[in-house]
C-alpha cells in the first residue's frame, strides 16, 4: 500500500509539532514540515522531525517545496500588522493553489470566525459575523480560498479549529493561570460547550481525515465527544494537581452573560460611539480648568443657555449616566467573553477522539518547567563536574 | 571628538528594527541630542528610516559618514569588528547593542582598542536601568533578607512563528554570535550580575542543544562570588525549546525575590513558606516604562561621554561576555550535541 505524503506549511506553530508527531507514527503517512527559517526549525529538527527551510509563499518555491505532496495542510500564522498578515497569508494561499497536478488541502481557520462571544441565533455557519480582527482575517482566508480554488484542480477541507488545549498550548496556560487566581470564577459552573479541542484530538482528526477523505467543505473542529467548559477546566488542573476552580453563580452567571452578549451584538460603530463617550466620562473636571480654551468655550456656552433648560437637558442626563457607567463597570467581573459562548452552530468534522492519561502527564510535566523556579535547578544537565578553573 | 553635553550628534549604524522601533524614538525625542545620520548597507533601508524620521542624511558605508560625537552600533555582532575599528579610529563614542561582541577575545580587542584611542563605550544592556533590576539590588545590597542563598535565572519559550524569512541574521550562527544564550542569555546573565553584584564566577555544568550550529538551549549550573568572595549556587536555562520559568529568584535567607523580564514587572517578595508577602513597584504601561529605560540609558551614557572617557568593563558587560563564552567553551569541551534529522 502506498504511503500518503503529507507536507505541514507552518510547522512550527502551536499544532504543527503535534501533527508531525502523530503522523510521524502513523506508516500510513509520509510527513514533513516547512519552516520559513533554521531558526523556527530548529527545535523541531532537534525533535528528529523532517523539515524543509522556504518560504511556500514563494510560487516557485512553493513548487520546490511541496511538490511530491498528496496532500497539504495549511497551519502557517504570520505575524504584523493587519494588512501585512493578510497579504502575506493570501500570496500563501494562491501559491498553494498554483500547485501543479491534483492534491487535496486542509486549511486551518479558526472559530473566531463566529465571534467572540458566540451566539448562533445571529450568526450562522454560512454567514459567520465575526467581531475581533482575527476572526475577521481568518473568514476573509476561507473566502480568498474557495475563490481561489475554482481555478485549480485541488480540493480543499477548511477546518475552523476550536480553543486549543494541552501542554504547550496558550488555553491550557489559561486555564493553570486562573486557578491561582483568587478572583476567578467559572461561569454557569462550565456547564455552557467550550468549543475546545485537545491538541492530540487535532492530530487524530487530521490523520482521520488524510486516511479516509470527506467531502470538501467546511467543518467546525471541536472535540469529540464535545466538551464542556468544565470538563475542560477540570482536565487540566487534575493533571497538575491544581485545585478545582470555583463556580460561578447562576444567577451572577446569567447577569454577566447578558453584558457580554449584549455587547457582542452592537454593531462596530457603535462599540466605538460608546467607548468615546466612557472615555470622555473618566475625563475630570481639573482637565478643563487646565485647558484654557475649552474653559473659555464651556463659560461662554453655559453663560448662553437658560439654567433650567441646562438642568433638564444636560446636568441631570450627565449625571444619571455617570451613575450608570460607574455602577455596571464596578459590577461587572472581568471575564472573557469567550467562556460565555454557545456552541458554535454547523457540521462537526466526524473523527475519532484521542485523549488518554498520558496528555495529562506531558501537561504536568509541562507546566512544572514554565511555573516552578526550581525546575531551572534540574532541567537536562549531564552531570560534568568540570570547574572554571580546570578549563582554563 | 568630545561629546558636548549639550549638542551630542549621533550617528546609526544599522537601520534594523532595533533602532527604527526603540532607539530611534528616544534619540529624537532626547534633549541635547540631535541625530545626525544613519547608515546601513542596505541603502534604500536607510533611506527609508531617514525620511520617516527627518534624518539630515543616510548611507551606504561607514566611510562616507560624517564626524559625529556618538556613533550607535546595531548590526548583527557578527560583522561588527570592521565598522568598530573605523569608529574608534574616528575617535567616535560607541553605543553597542547588545550582545557587544561574538568572542570575549572580540571584546577585549575593542575595550582595549577604545582606551588606546580614548573614546568611550557603553553596551545597550537596558534591563539594568529598569526600577525592578534596581529595587532588587538596593534590597540585595540592604540585606533586607538575609545573604543570598541561591540565584535562579530562567527565559525562553518553544520559539514558533518568528515572521522573519531565511535571511533573518538569527538563523546564520556567525552573524548572530550563536544562538539563544546570546540573543536573550545576555540580557538575563547581566541582570542577574547587576542585581547581586557578582565579582566572579564558577560554571560546574553546561548543558546546551545545538544544531547547524546555532544553539537553541543552555543550561547551567555553577555559582556565582560575590560579596568579596561568598559563592552562591546559580542555575539559569535559556531555550527556544521549550517553555522556561521566566524571570529571576533571589533566594535569600529569609525569603526570595522574584522579578521579570519586562520594564514594567514588580519586584516581588516572597516568604520563606513560598507565598508571596509583597509587591514593589511594576506599572501599567510596559511600553511607556521600557521608554523610560531606554531614555535612561541613553542619558547615562551621553552625560557620562560629556564627564571622562573613562569606563570599566562594566560599562561594556564584559564579565557577561566572559560567562557566556565559557558556557560555550565548556559545551564544546564536553557537553553533549545533540544533532536532528536535517543537520
Amino acid at each position: 500500500m502506498s504511503t500518503i505524503t503529507c507536507g505541514i506549511v507552518g510547522a512550527g506553530g502551536q499544532v504543527g509539532p503535534a501533527l508531525l508527531g502523530s503522523l510521524s507514527g502513523d506508516p500510513r503517512i509520509q510527513v514533513f514540515g516547512i519552516c520559513r527559517n533554521e531558526v523556527s526549525a530548529g527545535p523541531l529538527r532537534l525533535e528528529g522531525y523532517d523539515i524543509r527551510c522556504g518560504s511556500v509563499a514563494d510560487p516557485a518555491a512553493a513548487s520546490d517545496l511541496l511538490g511530491d505532496c498528496d496532500v497539504v495542510i495549511n497551519c502557517a500564522a504570520t505575524s504584523g500588522t493587519p494588512a501585512k498578515k493578510s497579504v502575506a497569508e493570501r500570496s500563501l494561499i494562491h501559491a498553494l493553489c498554483g500547485l501543479p497536478g491534483r492534491r487535496r488541502v486542509i486549511h486551518f481557520s479558526s472559530v473566531a470566525v463566529y465571534g467572540t462571544c458566540i451566539d448562533a441565533g445571529r450568526n450562522p455557519f454560512e454567514r459567520p459575523r465575526p467581531d475581533q480582527p482575527y476572526g475577521r482575517h481568518k473568514l476573509d482566508l476561507e473566502r480568498y480560498l474557495w475563490r481561489r480554488l475554482r481555478a485549480s484542480g485541488h480540493e480543499a477541507v477548511v477546518l475552523r479549529l476550536g480553543h486549543v488545549y494541552g501542554a504547550g498550548q496558550w488555553l491550557s496556560r489559561f486555564v493553570l493561570d486562573a486557578t491561582r487566581e483568587p478572583r476567578f470564577r467559572l461561569p454557569f459552573d462550565g456547564r455552557l460547550p467550550s468549543n475546545a479541542i485537545h491538541v492530540k484530538n487535532v492530530s487524530a482528526a487530521i490523520r482521520s481525515l488524510i486516511l479516509d477523505w470527506p467531502r470538501p467543505g467546511t467543518y467546525n473542529l471541536f472535540d469529540a465527544p464535545a466538551s464542556t467548559w468544565r470538563q475542560v477546566f477540570d482536565w487540566n488542573t487534575n493533571a497538575v494537581g491544581a485545585s478545582r476552580v470555583p463556580a460561578m453563580g447562576d444567577a451572577e452567571s446569567e447577569r454577566v452573560a447578558a453584558y457580554h452578549r449584549g455587547q457582542a451584538a452592537r454593531s462596530l460603530a457603535t462599540h466605538v460611539a460608546s467607548e468615546i463617550a466612557a472615555w470622555t466620562r473618566t475625563l475630570p473636571g481639573s482637565f478643563i480648568a487646565a485647558c484654557p480654551a475649552v474653559k473659555t468655550l464651556g463659560i461662554v456656552t453655559l453663560a448662553t443657555l437658560r439654567q433650567e433648560w441646562l438642568e433638564r437637558h444636560i446636568l441631570k442626563r450627565y449625571k444619571v449616566m455617570a451613575a450608570r457607567a460607574s455602577a455596571g463597570t464596578a459590577a461587572m467581573p472581568a471575564l472573557d467573553s469567550w467562556l460565555l459562548s454557545e456552541g458554535a452552530p454547523g457540521a462537526q468534522l466526524p473523527y475519532r477522539g484521542e485523549v488518554d492519561i498520558e496528555d495529562a502527564a506531558a501537561v504536568a510535566g509541562w507546566h512544572t518547567r514554565y511555573a516552578e523556579p526550581d525546575a531551572l535547578l534540574n532541567w537536562d544537565a549531564p552531570s560534568l563536574g568540570v570547574s572554571r578553573i580546570a578549563l582554563n | 571628538m568630545r561629546a558636548d553635553v549639550r549638542s551630542v550628534r549621533v550617528g546609526l549604524l544599522g537601520a534594523g528594527n532595533v533602532v527604527e522601533s526603540i532607539h530611534l524614538p528616544v534619540l529624537a525625542s532626547l534633549d541635547g541630542v540631535s541625530v545626525a545620520w544613519v547608515c546601513d548597507t542596505d541603502t534604500a533601508r536607510a533611506r527609508a528610516l531617514a525620511s520617516t524620521y527627518s534624518l539630515p542624511r543616510a548611507f551606504g558605508s561607514l566611510d562616507d559618514c560624517p564626524d559625529v560625537d556618538v556613533v550607535l552600533v546595531a548590526i548583527p555582532v557578527g560583522a561588527r569588528r570592521g565598522a568598530l575599528e573605523t569608529i574608534l579610529a574616528r575617535g567616535w563614542h560607541a553605543f553597542c547593542e547588545k550582545p557587544f561582541a561574538p568572542t570575549l577575545e572580540d571584546h577585549e580587542w575593542i575595550v582595549a582598542e577604545a582606551r588606546r584611542r580614548k573614546v568611550r563605550l557603553g553596551i545597550g544592556l537596558v534591563r539594568r536601568h529598569y526600577a525592578s533590576v534596581k529595587t532588587a539590588r538596593e534590597l540585595v545590597d540592604a540585606g533586607v533578607l538575609g545573604p543570598l542563598e541561591v540565584i535562579l535565572g530562567g527565559e525562553g519559550a518553544r520559539v514558533r512563528h518568528t515572521g522573519r524569512g531565511g535571511d533573518w541574521y538569527q538563523a546564520n550562527a556567525h552573524a548572530s554570535g550563536g544562538g539563544v544564550l546570546f540573543e536573550a542569555g545576555a540580557h538575563l546573565v547581566d541582570q542577574i550580575f547587576t542585581i547581586a553584584r557578582v565579582d566572579d564566577y564558577r560554571i560546574d555544568r553546561c548543558s546546551q542543544r545545538v544544531l547547524k550550529g546555532i544553539e537553541f538551549e543552555t543550561s547551567v549550573r555553577g555559582s556565582v562570588i560575590v560579596d568579596g568572595g561568598r559563592p552562591v549556587p546559580l542555575g539559569m536555562v535559556v531555550s527556544q525549546v521549550s517553555d522556561v520559568y521566566g524571570g529571576i529568584v533571589m533566594r535569600c535567607a529569609n525569603g526570595e525575590l522574584r522579578l521579570g523580564a519586562t520594564a514594567s514587572g514588580a519586584t516581588e517578595i516572597y516568604g520563606r513558606h513560598g507565598r508571596i508577602t509583597g509587591r514593589l513597584g511594576g506599572s501599567a504601561s510596559e511600553g511607556a516604562a521600557f521608554n523610560a529605560a531606554v531614555r535612561a540609558e541613553w542619558r547615562e551614557f551621553v552625560d557620562s561621554c560629556a564627564r571622562s572617557v573613562e569606563f570599566s568593563d562594566w560599562d561594556t558587560g564584559l564579565r557577561t561576555t566572559a560567562f557566556i563564552e565559557a558556557c560555550y567553551r565548556f559545551n564544546g569541551a564536553r557537553a553533549e550535541r545533540v544533532s536532528g534529522v536535517g543537520s
